[in-house]
C-alpha cells in the first residue's frame, strides 16, 4: 500500500474526544468513497459502544492479537454503519489490549504494529489508530507505525500543557527510534469548546501560537450535547443531525486528510519541526 | 478570579521552544559530529595507506604514493586552509626511511628560489613531517622564517578508531546484524584484554539468563542512561567482574544486551554459505537465521543435500523477496516434506555419524597405497553383507 494513509489520533490527556473524532472522521472519508478502517488500541474500548459491538470480542479478534507475537495476518474487521455508508470498518480494542502489556517488556514490542502492516498489508485507503490517553507504549507503537498525527485538545490548562508533553514526548522518540520520515502533524483540533469565558479566550489565543511554529490548527469545534445523543443512538453526528453545525469543521479536517492522501508522497510529509 | 493567575499561553509556549530547541540542537550536534568523523576517518585512511605504501615500496617517488599523498593534502587544505608555520618548529620524521637528501635538496631549493611554494608540507600536530621533508631542508637552507603547512592528526590508536567509526550513526544504520555482531565483539575484545570473541555473546546470554530466573531484569531504557547509573543498576545484580564490564562496554556502544542477545549475536551462529548469502547477496539476517533451522541432522539428511536445501531457501527468498514470517512459512513447509518422507523410528547416532564420514570421503584426494584400499575394499564389503543381514 505505497499510499496507505495511516493518522494516529493521539493526545497527552484524557476525555478530549479522540473516538468521537476517530469515528466521525472515519464516517466522513468514508462517505468520500475511500476504504477505511480504525483500529481501537485503547483497552477502555470505547469505540464498541460508540458503534454498538459486542463489547466482549475475543482477544484474538482484537487489536491486542497484533501485539501477541503470534499474529499471522488475521485483521478481524467489523463493518460498521453499513446502512449509512459502504467501507467503514473497525478492529476492535478492548481489556484484552492489558495482557499483551509484557510484550512490550521487550525491545522491539513497540515496532509490531508497523512490522504487522509491512508484513500483512491491508487494503485500506486510510487507517486510523484511536490511541489511549497515556503516552506510553501502545501510543509509541502507533507513532512507529503512523504516517500522519492528529492531536484533539480542549481549551483548558490540563489538555494544553498535555499537549506540550505530547511534543516533547514525539521529538524524543523520533530521535531515539530515528524514525525516517518521523509522522507529519496533521495538525491540532481544538474540541469541546464552551461558551465560558476562559475557553473562549483560549481557543482564540492558542491557534496563532501553534501556527506560528508551524502546525495547523483546525476550526474549533463546540461543545454540543448533540454529540452526546449520537453516542446513544451509536450513529455518526451527520446521520443523527444532517444540518449539525459542528459537521463543519469536522468536514475541514476530513477534507485535510483527503488532500493528504491526493497530494502528498509518503516520506514527501512535511516536518512539523521549524528549521 | 485575577488574570495574571490564569494560564498564560505565551509562557506555556516558550517552554515548548525550549524543548524544541533542545532537540533541534541534540540533531545539529549528530549531524557535525557525523561530518568531523568522516573527515577524520577519510584522513586516517589516507594516512594508512599512504604509510603502507611507504613501507611496501623501496621507491618513494611511486606514482600512486604520490598520487595519495597529494589527495591527503587537498584534503586537508579544503577542511582547514594552510597555514605558514615557522621553520624552526618543525623536526624531521624518525621513520623516515630516506635518509639521504643532498642533491634533492639543491634542486628543491632552486625551485623554491624561482617558483616559490608550490604545495604545503603535511605536519602531524606537534610539528613533526609526514610529508615535505625535502622543501623543508630547503627552506631551512635558503634561511625562511616559515613555511606553507596543514596539519593532520597522529593516527589514532585501531581501538579508538574502530570504537568512533562504529559510534558513527552513518556506520551504524548501514550495518546488517552480522556485521554489528562482529564489530561489537571486536570493540569488546579491544577493551577486555584475554577476553576470546566467542566467549562475549556467551556472557550476555549467561547474565541474561540468570536474570530471568531471578526474576530480574534491566529496564528497557537502560542503554539510553547516563554511564553512571548504568553502573549502579549492574553492581546491584550478582555478576563478576568481566561481565560487568563486557555490560558497560555494549551499553556504552548504547546497545541494549538484551536486544543484542536477541536480534544481533545469533547471527553469528549462521552457517559458513548463510553469512556469505547475507555479506554478498544482500539475503536479510532475519531470513537467514530461520533459514540456519533447516540442519542436516533435523532433517535426517546429509551435509551436503542440506546445503543445497538452505541454497534453494536463500534463492526463493531473495527472488520472491520473501519477509521473514514468510520465510518462516516456507521452512515449514520445506521440513514437513522431509519428515514425512523419514520414517519416524529415532535414528541411530553411530549410523549417522559413519554415514557422513562416508559421504564426506573422497578417494580422489588421497594418495593411498594398493595394500590400504584393499584393507578398505574387504571392511566396506564386510560391513555390506552386515547391513544386508539386517535388511531380510
Amino acid at each position: 500500500m505505497p499510499n496507505q494513509m495511516r493518522l494516529a489520533i493521539m493526545t497527552g490527556a484524557g476525555g478530549v474526544g479522540k473516538t468521537t473524532l476517530a469515528v466521525n472522521l472515519g464516517y466522513e472519508v468514508a462517505r468520500q468513497g475511500r476504504k477505511v478502517a480504525i483500529f481501537d488500541l485503547d483497552p477502555q474500548g470505547s469505540i464498541n459502544v460508540a458503534c454498538r459491538l459486542n463489547k466482549t470480542p475475543a482477544p484474538k479478534a482484537t487489536t491486542a492479537w497484533l501485539y501477541s507475537g503470534f499474529f499471522d495476518g488475521t485483521y478481524t474487521l467489523t463493518p460498521v454503519w453499513e446502512q449509512h455508508v459502504k467501507n467503514l470498518e473497525v478492529f476492535q480494542g478492548g481489556s484484552a489490549l492489558f495482557k499483551v502489556m509484557p510484550s512490550f517488556s521487550q525491545t522491539g514490542g513497540s515496532k509490531l504494529l508497523k512490522e504487522a502492516l509491512s508484513d500483512y498489508p491491508v487494503p485500506h485507503d486510510l487507517i486510523i489508530f484511536d490511541c489511549p490517553a497515556t503516552l506510553e507504549q501502545i501510543p509509541k507503537s502507533a507513532l512507529i507505525a503512523a504516517t500522519h498525527l492528529l492531536v484533539p485538545l480542549m481549551p483548558d490548562a490540563k489538555a494544553i500543557d498535555g499537549t506540550r508533553v505530547l511534543l516533547d514526548w514525539y521529538a524524543a522518540n523520533v530521535q531515539e527510534l530515528q524514525l525516517s520520515p518521523p509522522p507529519a502533524f496533521l495538525g491540532f483540533a481544538i474540541n469541546n469548546v464552551e461558551d465560558g469565558a476562559e475557553h473562549q479566550r483560549l481557543s482564540k489565543e492558542l491557534p496563532p501560537r501553534y501556527e506560528a511554529r508551524g502546525y495547523r490548527v483546525f476550526p474549533p469545534i463546540k461543545h454540543y450535547t448533540a454529540f452526546t445523543n449520537a453516542w446513544s443512538e451509536a450513529v455518526p453526528l451527520r446521520v443523527h443531525r444532517a444540518t449539525h453545525p459542528a459537521l463543519e469543521p469536522i468536514e475541514v479536517i476530513a477534507q485535510a486528510i483527503l488532500q493528504e492522501m491526493k497530494g502528498s508522497k509518503r516520506g514527501k510529509a512535511r516536518s512539523a519541526r521549524r528549521g | 478570579m485575577a488574570k495574571r493567575d490564569r494560564l498564560d499561553v505565551d509562557s506555556f509556549f516558550s517552554e515548548v521552544d525550549q524543548t524544541q530547541e533542545v532537540y533541534n540542537l541534540r540533531e545539529q550536534i549528530q549531524l557535525l559530529e557525523q561530518q568531523l568523523n568522516q573527515q577524520i576517518s577519510h584522513e586516517q585512511t589516507l594516512m594508512a595507506e599512504i604509510e603502507q605504501l611507504r613501507s611496501d615500496s623501496q621507491n618513494l617517488d611511486h606514482p600512486q604514493l604520490q598520487s595519495q599523498i597529494s589527495q591527503l593534502r587537498e584534503h586537508l587544505k579544503q577542511n582547514q586552509g594552510t597555514i605558514q608555520y615557522s621553520v624552526q618548529e618543525i623536526y624531521p620524521n624518525p621513520n623516515q626511511p630516506r635518509k639521504t637528501f643532498t642533491e634533492e635538496v639543491e634542486a628543491m631549493s632552486l625551485s623554491l628560489q624561482q617558483e616559490g611554494q608550490l604545495d604545503p608540507i603535511i605536519l602531524f600536530e606537534d610539528g613533526m613531517l609526514f610529508d615535505g621533508e625535502c622543501r623543508w631542508r630547503a627552506a631551512t637552507h635558503l634561511g625562511w622564517d616559515a613555511i606553507e603547512a596543514v596539519f593532520t592528526t597522529k593516527p589514532a590508536d585501531s581501538r579508538i578508531l574502530r570504537r568512533k567509526a562504529y559510534l558513527t550513526n552513518l556506520h551504524r544504520r548501514g550495518l546488517n546484524a552480522l556485521d554489528k555482531a562482529e564489530t561489537i565483539v571486536a570493540i569488546a575484545c579491544d577493551e577486555v584484554p584475554e577476553l576470546p570473541p566467542e566467549e562475549v555473546p556467551r556472557i550476555i546470554n549467561r547474565v541474561l539468563t540468570r536474570l530471568k530466573r531471578k526474576k530480574q531484569s534491566l529496564g528497557e531504557r537502560l542503554h539510553l542512561q547516563p554511564h553512571e547509573q548504568q553502573k549502579a543498576v549492574l553492581e546491584q545484580l550478582e555478576i563478576d567482574s568481566t561481565e560487568l564490564e563486557v555490560f558497560l562496554i555494549l551499553l556504552g556502544l548504547q546497545e541494549h544486551p538484551a536486544s543484542l542477545n536477541r536480534n544481533i549475536f545469533p547471527a553469528l551462529n549462521l552457517a559458513s554459505d548463510l553469512k556469505a548469502a547475507v555479506r554478498g547477496q544482500g539475503l536479510g539476517c532475519a531470513q537467514a537465521l530461520i533459514l540456519n533451522r533447516l540442519s542436516a541432522s533435523d532433517l535426517g539428511i546429509s551435509e551436503r543435500q542440506c546445503l543445497k536445501l538452505r541454497n534453494k531457501g536463500i534463492k526463493t527468498v531473495l527472488s520472491q523477496n520473501l519477509s521473514a514470517t514468510q520465510t518462516q512459512q516456507w521452512v515449514t513447509q520445506e521440513k514437513a516434506k522431509y519428515l514425512q518422507n523419514s520414517s519416524s523410528t529415532p535414528r541411530d547416532k553411530r549410523v549417522d555419524r559413519f554415514l557422513s564420514s562416508v559421504q564426506r570421503f573422497n578417494l580422489a584426494e588421497i594418495e593411498a597405497s594398493a595394500e590400504q584400499l584393499q584393507e578398505l575394499q574387504q571392511t566396506l564389503e564386510n560391513t555390506l553383507e552386515q547391513v544386508k543381514h539386517l535388511l531380510k
